[in-house]
């Protein structure tokens, strides 16, 4: 037997629906409710409700062909380790860190620059900053 | 092809096995379509949150065995679910239209499981309701009212304990009572008003 406030917990919680409450307090609580008018007064208030949220369709409509979607998906050419979703959210919304890794190259040519005179210094050429910017951009070009 | 529980399907995915993964969406798609409408109130966002759980579930699954034997042996539908009610919140999170709008919307596409005008006002006012509600204590109520969940997987699934699961379902179907108390006039007076006094 559990006490009539864990009852009315259970249908504050999951309803009137004895087929929503956990299991392990199902028989109980049913056990409880047969014996008590206020108790299934008060389920049948909380019925009500449910009555309402079940007139929602259970199962909308599917407009997605399943086969047709995991051929699609199966052509993804690699798969990478977990978390790191291939394409869609972060090709179309990301600041992901291909950004990041072209502004530290940026970065790293403005310091590169900066430092070294251009005009006195024959000690940076073109070729120095291409080596030092190529494989940052070599592993930005790899994510894409 | 459908044979095969889902951790089976999911490891022969891994392992390259293109119709195992098929078998696998057919499995889940309309269960999974009809959660993420049901949170989004957007069939259009919900249909590309399927697609891309799916695709993480693709992504994911050369390296499940391995995950679920360490863990034991999670459940694929678990974390499918939490994947994707989890894209569902951070999609809710993002500029939307207003619920309103968008339940009137999915109401009105669901020609097969409405059969009147005033069914469907109904639905679409309680899809809107539900839209109001905190992401959480939405996805709270349609994974154990509409989806059919234990509350074990239910809390499973929203990484909660079982007591903060029951108190995000409570909070929402309080607020439900109110917002639909019109439809339902039974439940205007709040159950804590007229709570029983302790029998034996």
């Amino acid at each position: 037997m559990i006490a009539i406030d864990r009852l009315t917990s259970l249908i504050d919680a999951y309803g009137a629906d004895p087929e929503r409450w956990p299991a392990d307090e199902r028989a109980a609580a049913l056990l409880l409710l047969a014996n008590s008018a206020e108790a299934r007064a008060y389920a049948r208030d909380a019925g009500a409700l449910d009555a309402v949220l079940d007139r929602v369709p259970l199962r909308p409509t599917v407009t997605i062909d399943p086969a047709a979607l995991a051929a699609r998906i199966a052509r993804t050419p690699a798969r990478r380790p977990a978390g790191q979703a291939a394409w869609s959210s972060r090709r179309a919304f990301g600041f992901g860190w291909p950004n990041v890794a072209a502004l530290a190259a940026a970065a790293i040519v403005g310091f590169v620059v900066g430092w070294t005179d251009l005009n006195t210094s024959a000690t940076v050429t073109n070729r120095d900053v291409v080596d030092i910017i190529s494989p940052v951009a070599a592993v930005d070009d790899s994510v894409w | 092809m459908r044979d095969g529980s889902d951790d089976e399907l999911m490891r022969r995915a891994g392992r390259g096995d293109n119709a195992a993964f098929g078998a696998l969406v057919a499995r889940h798609l309309p269960r999974a379509t009809a959660l993420a409408i049901r949170i989004t109130g957007n069939r259009s966002d919900a249909e590309e949150i399927v697609q891309e759980a799916f695709l993480r579930t693709w992504i994911k699954s050369p390296e499940w065995e391995s995950q679920a034997t360490a863990k034991g042996g999670a459940q694929f539908t678990t974390w499918f679910t939490r994947v994707l009610v989890n894209l569902c919140i951070d999609r809710r999170r993002r500029p939307q239209m207003a619920p309103l709008e968008a339940a009137a919307d999915v109401a009105a596409a669901e020609p097969g499981g409405l059969e009147t005008t005033a069914q469907r006002e109904t639905s679409a006012r309680v899809l809107a309701a539900l839209g109001t509600l905190p992401d959480r204590q939405r996805a709270a109520l349609t994974l154990c009212h509409w989806d059919g969940r234990s509350n074990l997987e239910a809390a499973e699934i929203l990484e909660v304990s079982v007591g903060a699961l029951e108190s995000l379902l409570v909070r929402a179907r309080r607020a439900l009572r109110v917002s639909l108390a019109d439809l339902a006039p039974e439940t205007a007076l709040s159950s804590s008003e007229r709570k029983p006094q302790e029998q034996e």
